[in-house]
C-alpha cells in the first residue's frame, strides 16, 4: 500500500483547485476520489515511499505502512514538518523496544524566502561567451585549495 | 530528465517494485528524447549497480566512510581484503583508491557466487569502536547518541523505507550488524555510471590533441545543434553527483543562451508534422477506446498491450538475457543477440499500447523510453567485446579486458525513419596526466 489516507483526516483538500498530494507527488499516483472527496495512492506498486504526500498534507491525513513483500507488520515512522524543522518517530514491531524520536532542522541558518542567489559576490564577467559561470571566481572559495585527491567518496 | 530505472526487473515484485535505489520517476526520457532526435550517445553499455542495505536500498556511505564500518561475508569473512588478488586482473584502475563502485561489487559478488552470504555491514562493531575512544563512561554515552541520531538521519533524509525496515525487524543498529546488496541496475550518467549523450566539452580545458575530437563549438551540446545535456542526460563523466549535475546544468544553461543568441530565429514547424505527433501520442488512448469492448475484461484483449505487462515484458528480457539480478548481472553474445530478438517483438507490440486513462498514457510512453534505453545497452554491451567493468555486468564469451582494443568509448546513434542504429568507437584522450 505504501501511502495510505486516513478517511477521517483527510478533506479532500477542498480550498484549493489541486489537492496538495496530487500536486506533490513526482509519480503521479496521489488522486482525489470525486465521490467521496477522498484521496488515494492510484499504483501503490509505484510508490517510492519518498513521503513528499505526507510531508505536505495539511492535515496529517497520509502515512505509509511498509512494502508487504518484505517489510513485517507493526512498525511505523512517522513525520511531521514544521517551516523550520521534522519531527520523526519511529516505532517498532517489538513494543518492547522505546519508541526513538528525532528532530532535525530542515534549513541551514537561511529564513524561507531570504536566500541570495549570489550571496555577496560579485556576478562575474558579465560575458555570454565566456567559460566561467556566474560569480566566478569569488564565489567558488578557490583559496581554501583544492580537494585533496583521496578524500573523493565513491558512493 | 534523469536517468533510467526499472529497464530491469528490480528484486522486489510485489509492492516494493516500486522501491528501487533510484527513483521510478526516472523512465529513461533523457534517452529517448536524444536518442529520437538522432544525437550520438555514448558508454550506453555502462549500467550503475549499488551495493545499498538490503531490500529497502538504504545508503551505506556514512557507514563505510564516517563511521568506517566494515562488509564481511556471513562468515565473518573480509572480502575486500580476501579477494583483494582479483584485483590484478582489472589494473591499473581495479587499484585506484579509493576503490571504484563496481569493483567493490565484484569481490562482494565473489563471496555471494562462493555461498557465503549473507553480507553484512558490521554496524555494531563500527559504533563499538568509536564509543571506545570516549574518555569516560559520560562520553561514550553522548557519543552512542549522536551516532544513533547521524545513523538514522541519513536514513531518514534519504531512504524512509529503510528506517521503516529497521523499525519492523527491531534493528538497532549499536546492537546487530544488517544485510547489505547489490541493487538492480540503473542508468544514471552523473552517479557511479556513465550512460548519456555525447556532448560538447568546454574550450577552456581542452589541448591541442583533444581539440578536434571533444569540442564542437558550444559546451555541453549534443551532436544535434542546439540540444544540450546535463546531469543523468550527458555520458562519461561518472563523478558528478548531485552538486556536479546542479553545475552541469549551469553550465548548459549558459551555452544555451549563448546558442539562441546566435542562431535567433524561431525554428518553422510545420502543423502537420505537429499533428502527426499529437496523433502518435495519443494513439494508445485510441487504441484503448476502439478495442476495450472486445472482451468482458479489458485487461484481457487480443487487439492491444496494456503498459503494465508492456514494462513487465521489457523488465523480464533484459533480466534475463541482458545480465539483470537472476542472472548474476552475466551475460554473453548469444544471449544478447535472442535478448535483441525479442526487444525487436516488443518494439512492433508498443504500436498496440492502449491507455485507459492519462496516467496509463504516461506510462505507455514511460515504457517505450525505457525500451529505446534498453535497447542502445544491450547493442553497446555486444559492440564492446570484452569485460571491463566486473560487478556491473560480465561477458562470460569475453572476461577479460582488452585495452589494446577497447580503451575507447563506445558511442551510438539511432535514425528514427530507418530504425538503424550506427555502433562507433571514439578514441580516449587524456586531458590530464
Ligand atoms: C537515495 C539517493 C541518494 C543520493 N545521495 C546522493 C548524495 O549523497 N550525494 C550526491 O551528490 N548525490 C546523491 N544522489 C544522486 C543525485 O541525486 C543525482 O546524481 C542527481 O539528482 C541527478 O541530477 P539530474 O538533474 O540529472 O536528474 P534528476 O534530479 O533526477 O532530475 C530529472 C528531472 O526530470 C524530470 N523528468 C523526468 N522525465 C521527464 C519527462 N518525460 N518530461 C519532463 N520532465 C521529466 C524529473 O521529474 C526530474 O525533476 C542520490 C540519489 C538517490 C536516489
Ligand atoms: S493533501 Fe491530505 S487533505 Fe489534501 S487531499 Fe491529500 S490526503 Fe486529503
Ligand atoms: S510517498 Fe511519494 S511516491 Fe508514494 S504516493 Fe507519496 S508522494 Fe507519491
Amino acid at each position: 500500500m505504501p501511502s495510505f489516507v486516513i478517511p477521517d483526516k483527510c478533506d479532500g483538500c477542498k480550498a484549493l483547485d489541486k489537492t496538495a498530494c496530487q500536486y506533490i507527488c513526482p509519480n503521479d499516483l496521489m488522486v482525489l476520489n470525486k465521490e467521496t472527496e477522498k484521496a488515494f495512492n492510484q499504483d501503490p506498486q509505484m510508490c517510492w515511499e519518498c513521503y513528499s504526500c505526507v510531508k505536505i498534507c495539511p492535515t496529517q491525513a497520509v502515512e505509509v505502512r511498509g512494502y508487504q513483500d518484505f517489510v513485517p507488520m507493526g512498525a511505523s515512522v512517522t513525520a511531521l514538518r514544521s517551516s523550520e524543522d521534522i519531527m520523526w518517530t519511529v516505532q517498532f514491531r517489538d513494543k518492547e523496544i522505546r519508541p526513538k524520536r528525532f528532530k532535525f532542522p530542515i534549513r541551514r541558518g537561511v529564513e524561507e524566502g531570504k536566500a541570495q542567489p549570489f550571496d555577496h559576490y560579485p556576478t562575474g564577467d558579465d560575458d555570454i561567451k565566456s567559460t566561467t559561470l556566474m560569480t566566478e571566481p569569488e564565489g567558488i572559495n578557490t583559496e581554501k585549495g583544492p580537494v585533496k585527491f583521496d578524500k573523493l567518496p565513491t558512493l | 530528465m534523469g536517468g533510467a530505472v526499472h529497464v530491469f526487473k528490480p528484486r522486489s515484485t510485489g509492492e516494493g517494485f516500486g522501491r528501487s535505489w533510484y527513483p521510478p520517476f526516472n523512465s529513461g526520457a533523457s534517452t529517448f528524447f536524444t536518442l529520437d532526435a538522432g544525437a550520438e550517445m555514448t558508454c550506453q553499455e555502462v549500467r550503475f549497480i549499488p551495493v545499498r542495505f538490503k531490500d529497502a536500498y538504504g545508503p551505506v556511505g556514512a557507514w563505510f566512510l564516517l563511521f568506517k564500518s566494515i562488509a564481511t561475508n556471513a562468515y565473518g569473512g573480509n572480502y575486500m581484503q580476501d579477494n583483494a588478488a582479483e584485483l590484478d586482473k582489472w589494473e591499473p584502475y581495479g587499484k585506484v583508491k579509493p576503490r571504484p563502485a563496481n569493483i567493490r561489487n565484484w569481490l562482494m559478488m565473489l563471496d555471494v557466487m562462493d555461498g557465503k552470504s549473507p553480507i553484512y555491514m558490521q554496524t555494531a562493531d563500527a559504533i563499538q569502536a568509536i564509543v571506545d575512544t570516549a574518555a569516560d563512561e559520560k562520553d561514550a554515552k553522548k557519543k552512542l547518541k549522536e551516532l544513533e541520531a547521524e545513523a538514522w538521519e541519513d536514513f531518514l533524509d534519504m531512504t524512509i523505507s529503510q528506517a521503516i525496515l529497521w523499525a519492523a525487524t527491531n534493528t538497532e543498529p549499536d546492537k546487530k550488524p544488517s544485510e547489505i546488496m547489490a541493487c538492480d541496475p540503473y542508468f544514471i550518467g552523473s552517479h557511479s555510471g556513465a550512460s548519456g549523450a555525447w556532448v560538447s566539452g568546454p574550450e577552456d580545458v581542452q589541448t591541442d590533441e583533444t581539440m578536434d575530437e571533444y569540442f564542437w563549438g558550444y559546451a555541453n551540446m549534443t551532436t544535434v545543434s542546439g540540444l544540450f545535456a546535463a546531469g543523468d542526460a550527458s555520458g562519461a563523466s561518472s563523478h558528478k553527483f548531485s552538486s556536479g549535475s546542479f553545475t552541469e546544468g549551469r553550465i548548459v544553461g549558459k551555452s544555451a543562451l549563448a546558442f539562441i543568441l546566435d542562431n535567433n530565429t524561431l525554428p518553422n514547424v510545420d502543423q502537420s508534422v505537429i499533428d502527426e505527433r499529437i496523433a502518435e501520442i495519443l494513439k494508445p488512448l485510441d487504441m484503448y477506446e476502439e478495442h476495450k469492448d472486445a472482451t468482458t475484461d479489458p485487461a484481457i484483449n487480443p487487439n492491444y498491450i496494456r503498459p503494465t505487462q508492456h514494462i513487465y515484458r521489457l523488465q523480464k528480457i533484459m533480466d534475463e538475457y541482458a545480465g539483470g539480478v537472476s542472472a548474476q548481472f552475466q551475460t554473453n553474445d548469444k544471449l544478447m543477440e535472442r535478448g535483441l530478438e525479442l526487444l525487436a517483438f516488443l518494439k512492433e507490440d508498443s504500436e498496440n499500447l492502449a491507455a485507459d486513462s492519462l496516467h496509463e498514457l504516461m506510462r505507455s510512453w514511460e515504457s517505450i523510453h525505457r525500451m529505446y534505453q534498453a535497447e542502445s545497452h544491450v547493442r553497446s554491451m555486444l559492440f564492446r567485446e570484452e569485460t571491463r567493468w566486473p560487478g556491473y555486468y560480465f561477458r562470460n564469451d569475453k572476461p577479460t579486458m582488452d585495452n589494446d582494443n577497447w580503451l575507447a568509448f563506445c558511442n551510438c546513434k539511432y535514425d528514427r525513419n530507418t530504425g538503424e542504429w550506427e555502433m562507433i568507437k571514439r578514441p580516449v584522450k587524456y586531458i590530464t596526466q
